[in-house]
């Protein structure tokens, strides 16, 4: 007869709606937002790769893959942006994303490097919160193995992204950002769930999960950029704002925009001032 | 959709209790069910919370009572609510009985090594009618939170939750079972526009409630 453990319920795995994929199309044409065809990636500049991220408590190792937009021969060279793209399905969903980096500035001025995390698209494992910033500490190692310029490597995080990346640029001491960019962050589990629910309700009740970005922003010291749309019903902006204001690292600038939801901030700002208002920030 | 429903397991997880106190020396046992309305894909769904009560009648106008919540422990939480029903006001033609239920919801999660305590303040209308004496009540449900700050340090917004409530108590043969049909208009002073919880309130405020219950006296 064998045991029957009852292992109590949480909610972490609602964080990462995540899907599986055989393979990726990095289609120009799908995604979350659409792009003009004047900035398509051409099929020569995507490029698919695997890279091992370990479980640093058990040791495992689980091969995760990224896409890096640009000319991969020349990383050691070129300003590259990192991008952590949000909680939903796969790299395919933020590919026009990733494209849009990848025109700022003229097409294919900045190489761009985008992952999955565990259990997005083809990377293994499960998703937690320990893994992202594992597989980021990946991203990292892999851009920094292909000889790449730490003064000429600038970080993303959107939404779910924010929170590797902010952890990284914190953290990770032999291989520091350039500048920092992020877009609709969360301030913390905490803070979404007390906002949500008047009283002080512990996420801890129902979640392991603590993505203290507002507290970790405050051990970063590059530049930041900010944006966030000021009609976000799903991170409210208030999000943004702890984050912003617990930034002390010198210049940071911050841009609301009026009437974006959460992922609305490129068509909603106009995609020539979201390029530009990147650009600006990072040439400045 | 990075959804929270379950913190709805320590507020406004539960009708109010015993809004008519029993009658002395009278146990009762029950069980309810519902939560707050959110919008799952369009469609108005109450979070299926549930628990179970007891209350025991101390005289005929002071009940105690306390409940476990049952979802809650699914989450590896142990909760509580603690509470008596006091009746001040006796029923004359249109002027309501009316009774007060001062109690406190507790919980704890063992994993986490955190727990909470809340005060709660329930002050409720009722008007028994028929035969039975079934009884629609009018009244508030108080929540009160304790602590000065919130996440990261930040100052507490609400120290007091809100939530006023319309229910009815169809009652049995012979007085034995009770059926409880609640709304709740949780937090009406606050907006839940920019709520991560997608919240059906009236005019993007507050959060609706829908409440079932039942109820067996001995």
């Amino acid at each position: 007869m064998s045991l029957i453990s009852c292992e109590k319920l949480t909610l972490d795995q609602l964080a990462f709606p995540s899907e599986k994929l055989d393979s990726y199309t990095f289609s120009n044409y799908n995604g979350e937002i659409g792009i003009d065809e004047t900035m398509y990636i051409d099929d020569s500049k995507k490029h698919l790769v695997g890279l091992t991220s370990t479980d640093i408590s058990t040791g495992d190792q689980y091969k995760i893959y990224g896409v890096y937009i640009g000319d991969i021969t020349t990383i050691s060279s070129d300003s590259i942006i990192l991008y952590f793209h949000g909680q939903s399905k796969h790299m395919d969903h933020y590919f026009s994303r990733a494209a849009l980096l990848a025109n700022v500035g003229g097409k294919y001025n900045y190489g761009v490097f985008m992952i999955d995390y565990r259990g997005y698209g083809m990377s293994e494992g499960e998703s937690t919160e320990q893994g992202l910033y594992e597989d980021g500490e990946a991203a990292i190692s892999w851009l920094k193995n292909q000889g790449a310029d730490q003064n000429r490597v600038f970080y993303y995080g959107y939404s779910l992204g924010a929170i590797p990346i902010i952890d990284r640029a914190a953290y990770r001491t032999d291989f520091k950002p350039k500048k920092l960019i992020l877009e609709a962050p969360l301030a913390s589990v905490e803070n979404l769930v007390h906002n949500s629910t008047v009283i002080n309700v512990d996420p801890g009740f129902v979640t392991t999960l603590e993505f203290n970005n507002a507290e970790k922003i405050k051990d970063v010291s590059c530049p930041l950029l900010w944006m966030h749309g000021k009609e976000d019903t799903y991170i409210a902006i208030s999000n943004g704002e702890l984050i912003y204001g617990n930034h002390n690292a010198g210049e940071k600038i911050a841009v609301r925009v009026d009437g974006s939801d959460h992922s609305e901030i490129p068509p909603k700002y106009g995609i020539d001032n979201y390029m530009n208002e990147i650009l600006n920030f990072i040439q400045d | 959709m990075f959804c929270f429903f379950g913190l709805f397991l320590v507020a406004s997880c539960a009708p109010a209790r015993f809004v008519e106190p029993l009658d002395k020396g009278e146990w009762s046992v029950g069980a309810n069910l519902g939560g707050p309305v959110l919008d799952f894909g369009g469609a108005p769904i109450p979070v299926p919370l549930s628990a179970v009560e007891v209350g025991y009648g101390l005289d005929s106008s002071l009940t105690v009572h306390g409940a476990l919540h049952a979802t809650s422990m699914l989450f590896g939480n142990g909760q509580l609510d603690l509470g008596v029903t006091y009746k001040f006001v006796n029923q004359n033609k249109w002027i309501p009985n009316v009774s007060v239920s001062p109690g406190v919801n507790v919980i704890y999660s063992p994993s986490a090594k955190t727990g909470k305590l809340w005060p709660m303040l329930d002050l409720n209308a009722y008007w028994n009618y028929g035969k039975r004496t079934n009884y629609i009540y009018l009244g508030v449900n108080n929540y009160f939170e304790l602590s000065r700050t919130m996440a990261n340090n930040q100052p507490q917004n609400h120290n007091w939750l809100f939530s006023p409530q319309l229910g009815h108590i169809l009652k049995g043969k012979k007085d034995k079972w009770e059926m409880i049909t609640e709304f709740k208009y949780i937090g009406p002073n606050i907006s839940s526009e920019y709520s991560f919880i997608p919240y059906q309130g009236i005019v993007n405020q507050g959060a609706i409630g829908f409440y079932l219950g039942v109820r067996r006296k001995f």
